[in-house]
């Protein structure tokens, strides 16, 4: 006070001199200087958090929290303590996947990316995180809790959205070897080469790395094994043009690990697929107890042999981006990717019956299987849903800069042709299947074509034009972002007749889904260590392509080949729709930054197995509404001598909004589901992480608190809340001769050995309504087994 | 035997309460900290007067007009005082080379249209400068007019408080482009105050080749809440310019 009134003094003073004296002349500019902002690291929340200022709730999972994790660990695992998140792996190393929920949306509800390119299926939007790019690699993974990204390039996110980011290559010539060890036979071995700069003009880069992984089932019998290949380019064309381009390729064949109800878990917590090789009979029925037939959920008779319940799966992705500024106002960028995938899963043991050739049969029937010249025998075999995708897209977008508008317009499109078959192979009596990838040695119908028992062709076109405007007021304090899209998929499916239910004849349909979608979004900078934030954005997921499938019914055959058929299209299902509300508070300070938001989902025409009334049948259809509301909050310290902390907590009060339409005894029957809460929502969630860095060591113990969460539609059965803990520590040891940061690390998933199930449903179709198994959709859930306690070491090392 | 059966029954009990346990010893260190000085502007001001009046004063200023270029002038400025020990100040403060340190206290200048009433004079009270040194540990509120100070040094503390604040309030651009662009580069970006330390305009010297980065120095730099000017510094001058490299980097990326 005493000082303002000094300076008013001396302004009053001043005015009083300055008519009185000329002007005197001093330099009017002054340099403060360089000051360096460095994009991600262990600043803040041990690298769980950054100092965000958008619209929107957003997490990220930086470099720094992704090199303490282990290296195998999957995406999934390494956003589990975020708030809002619940992920789970089917096992420590994060080799054989896992699943991933956030405010009540399946991780098939979510738009997955990898720089940019979307990496969802295009059928049915399932994800796969043990197929993405090594750890070492990854310099960032985000998730929008709830709101949609609208350049994104999503139709099937009726949720919000995750992104990977991969590392660039480095300025300097090197490279990085890391090698792990640890129980279950487990390793890995990874290796990257840096070119550094090349050149004269010292314009491009590139990468490329390879690494092989494998560990055996906690439980049972098998293993993961995983080869991948990560490689980048950056070129920096001209001053204002660049291109980068990342390769992304995985091949792995992982035995699966088999779910369990509650009761097979008190009974056996271990109980997993027999390795007892199913035999052939010399002649006769194999489809009976002690032979092909099997049952998983082990209340009678044996579960299926573990090594005809496989994964392999191949992918590759290729991205690149190139992007040029145009002026000073303007920047243009594409975007283009081509996702490759070929693969099979779930149990593939099976029997098929032989026919003698008989022209009313598709195909004149099933051939001889075991080639003993009997047409009669019911034989085991190896059958399992192929997928084959080709997937190129491209983005466009234009970044426009004009007064204090920032306004992002962009175009979007993609054609996926995925190609779903159900061959089979010939297994022998030692478990050896004649060819695991089901591409070749397969069985053929009497008149030599394939035996198919599902062969569909989905040509699946997405598009969606987008801009937002991210406009600047108040000395750049008060953000609003106003956005659009209209977003369409366009599935063309062509149906080839095959042995499969609802299958046996040949048709097209081409259905189209489309929406405009907007989105608001507000930021207000209080003071400087204060802002508030909300926005309202809408979200749209098209039907997966299956319900096209399925709608032939009383075909008959001549010849061989379809005489007479009716199509009972499962019609009439609309995309479900969501509206997102966020609103929330982040505190930037001193020594620590937090954040609280408050949220509301309105979850519209969530698409599952229901009764469709137009239909008069059991298929997938909008089943009803939903509601979550809920908040999320978050801190992270900055390290404070060597000390430092994230924490989240997340609370979700999640409403089935109506009844469930099912059937029981074949007529329409509801379920009392109004008011229930949704399954594998749980309304508490914690985590929280502390970390000691001191010179060379590091050491970070996180915990993640699950609470009860409901299986079922109708709430009869839940899971129990749980707690894991996980040891991260690491040593830098000093630099030698050519290795630099040589680093010894120890990784111990769930210290405490913490017995826990996981549910296993996804978005729709699979989750279980009911436990009263005379409804269609009730029965027993299944789940997935916690991981037990696992210890890995590593040495790493740059050269 | 029977504890570790207990232990067991009560793993679900003793692993919430671990989680608990870890979320107060997260509270905990952050109150362990010792409590620094916030970087708020308000005090900012004094902290600069503070500071100035630590080294003994150079050459005492001239009686009367003659505004000699003090040649001790260009001193290198102790870092401020109070800031945090973090690594913040890489590069000394360079004031312009030509910032003439002038401490004509006749030079008020005819304020630009945009600042209205900023004209202040700059070292106006002729005090002796005797009592630079008793003035140093007092208590900083009630510190009455400093003794006069050659005003480029007032200005460089001023700079020094201004560098201090952005660094303070920096961040690399966040958001789905900016995670996908990850762009990298330096934009050189000026800043116009005025006397009060209101902004009066921002703008990009040399681009970074990024929009997105050149978008976020200018949000940096206009969104700030910047202390007055000393009394003492920018002689003359209604506004002022100051020149930042904001040098936007990814870890482990080079």
């Amino acid at each position: 006070m005493q000082h303002k009134q000094t300076t008013l003094a001396l302004a009053i003073a001043g005015l009083f001199v300055a008519s009185a004296a000329p002007l005197a002349f001093a330099q009017q500019a002054s340099e403060v200087g360089r000051i360096t902002i460095i994009g991600e690291g262990d600043r803040l929340g041990n690298g769980y958090m950054v100092e965000e200022d958008g619209t929107k709730e957003r997490g990220t999972v930086t470099k720094a929290a992704i090199d303490k994790a282990r290296s195998t660990a999957n995406p999934f695992q390494l956003l589990n303590v975020l708030p809002g998140v619940n992920a789970s792996s089917y096992d420590a190393t994060g080799l054989f996947g896992g699943n991933l929920r956030v405010r009540g949306f399946n991780s098939d509800q979510m738009g997955f990316t990898i720089n940019g390119a979307p990496v969802n299926d295009s059928g049915n939007f399932a994800v796969y995180p043990q197929e993405y790019s090594d750890s070492e690699n990854l310099c960032e993974i985000f998730v929008t809790q709830g709101a949609a990204e609208t350049d994104a390039p999503h139709v099937g996110a009726s949720g919000g959205n995750v992104g990977l980011v991969s590392c660039g290559p480095k300025d300097q010539r090197g490279g990085k070897f890391t090698q792990s060890l640890g129980q279950l036979n487990f390793h890995k071995t990874f290796i990257r080469l840096d070119t550094g700069l090349l050149g004269e003009s010292k314009a491009a880069k590139l990468f490329m790395s390879y690494s092989k992984s494998e560990v055996d089932k906690f439980k049972g019998f098998g293993k993961a094994d995983r080869d991948h290949v990560d490689a980048g380019l950056e070129w920096k064309i001209s001053s204002d043009t660049k291109l980068t381009a990342n390769l992304l390729y995985n091949h792995a064949v992982n035995n699966n690990f088999m779910t369990v109800t509650k009761a097979q878990f008190a009974q056996n917590p271990s109980a997993d697929f027999t390795n007892v090789v199913p035999q052939h009979l010399a002649a006769g029925n194999e489809n009976v107890v002690a032979n092909f037939k099997y049952d998983n959920t082990g209340v009678t008779g044996r579960p299926a042999y573990y090594g005809y319940s496989v994964n392999p799966f191949e992918n590759y992705l290729l991205t690149a981006r190139l992007e040029s500024r145009i002026n000073n106002n303007l920047t243009l960028s594409a975007e283009p990717y081509y996702w490759y995938g070929y693969g099979t899963g779930g149990t593939e043991q099976n029997t098929l019956a032989e026919s003698a050739s008989n022209g009313t049969k598709l195909g004149y029937g099933v051939g001889n299987i075991n080639g003993n010249g009997v047409k009669t025998d019911t034989v085991g075999v190896y059958r399992g849903s192929v997928t084959e995708t080709h997937r190129p897209g491209i983005t466009f977008k234009a970044n426009y800069v004009v007064d204090n508008h920032k306004i992002l317009a962009g175009y979007w499109i993609e054609r996926a042709r995925h190609r779903q078959t159900q061959p089979a192979t010939t297994v022998d009596n030692n478990g050896n299947v004649a060819n695991i990838w089901l591409d070749g040695s397969l069985i053929t119908l009497n008149d030599g074509t394939l035996y198919q028992g599902r062969n569909w062709l989905t040509i699946s076109t997405g598009t969606s034009a987008f801009v937002t405007d991210t406009i600047s007021l108040a000395n750049d304090r008060l953000q609003v972002v106003p956005g659009v899209r209209y977003t369409s998929i366009k599935r063309d499916f062509t149906n080839y007749a095959s042995l499969g239910t609802g299958a046996g004849a040949d048709y097209q349909v081409s259905r189209s889904y489309s929406k405009p979608l907007g989105s608001l979004g507000l930021s207000y900078k209080v003071s400087d260590p204060l802002q508030v934030f909300g926005n309202i954005t809408q979200n749209m997921r098209a039907p997966s392509n299956f319900v096209l499938a399925g709608w032939v019914s009383s075909v008959t055959y001549a010849n061989g080949a379809v005489s007479a058929y009716t199509l009972k299209p499962n019609d009439g299902i609309k995309e479900e729709t969501s509206t997102n509300y966020e609103g929330g508070v982040r505190y930037t300070g001193q020594d620590f930054n937090a954040s609280a938001t408050l949220f509301q989902v309105d979850f519209k025409n969530r698409i599952a197995q229901g009764y469709n009334p137009n239909t008069g049948s059991y298929t997938d259809f909008n089943v009803g509404d939903s509601r979550t509301r809920g908040f999320e909050l978050q801190l992270g310290s900055k390290p404070i001598h060597g000390w430092s902390a994230f924490g989240s907590l997340t609370y979700t009060e999640s409403k089935i909004l109506n009844d469930f339409p099912s059937m029981k005894g074949g007529v329409a029957a509801t379920l009392a589901t109004s008011g229930k809460y949704f399954p594998d929502t749980p309304q508490w969630m914690a985590s929280a992480s502390a970390q000691y860095a001191n010179g060379p060591w590091l050491a970070a113990l996180t915990a993640k608190y699950v609470g009860k969460r409901y299986t079922t539609l109708t709430n009869e059965e839940y899971l129990d809340p749980y707690t894991t803990f996980d040891l991260d520590a690491g040593y830098v040891l000093p630099n030698f001769s050519v290795l630099k940061k040589p680093t010894l690390r120890l990784n111990i998933s769930n210290l405490f050995n913490k017995r826990y199930l996981i549910a296993n449903s996804g978005s729709g179709s699979n989750i279980t309504t009911t436990l009263d198994a005379t409804y269609s959709g009730g029965g027993t859930p299944t789940y997935y087994v916690g991981a037990p306690r696992f210890t890995s070491v590593s040495f790493s090392t740059e050269f | 035997m029977s504890l570790a059966l207990q232990l067991f029954r009560h793993r679900d009990s003793a692993s919430t309460a671990g989680t608990v346990l870890l979320m107060l010893a997260f509270a905990v260190a952050i109150s362990l900290k010792p409590h620094l000085p916030s970087k708020v502007q308000a005090e900012t001001v004094m902290e600069i007067r503070m500071l100035e009046e630590a080294p003994p004063a150079p050459p005492p200023p001239k009686p009367l007009p003659a505004p000699t270029p003090a040649p001790a002038a260009k001193l290198q400025l102790p870092s401020p005082l109070p800031t945090p020990p973090k690594p913040a100040v890489k590069e000394p403060t360079r004031t312009s080379p030509n910032l003439t340190p002038n401490l004509a206290p006749s030079a008020p200048s005819p304020t630009p249209a945009s600042a209205p009433i900023s004209t202040t004079v700059p070292a106006v009270s002729s005090a002796p400068a005797l009592p630079a040194k008793e003035a140093a540990p007092a208590k900083p509120v009630e510190a009455p007019p400093p003794a006069p100070k050659p005003a480029a040094q007032i200005s460089d503390g001023y700079i020094a408080k201004l560098r201090a604040y952005v660094q303070g309030r920096k961040r690399y651009p966040t958001g789905r482009e900016a995670s996908l662009a990850k762009p990298t580069g330096t934009v050189r970006a000026w800043l116009l105050l005025n006397r009060q330390g209101e902004m009066q305009d921002v703008g990009v010297e040399r681009s970074s080749d990024s929009i997105i980065l050149d978008s976020e120095a200018l949000k940096l730099l206009r969104s700030g809440h910047y202390p007055a000017f000393p009394d003492e510094a920018f002689p003359g001058q209604g506004t002022h310019k100051f020149y930042f490299d904001l040098d936007y980097q990814r870890s482990g990326e080079n």
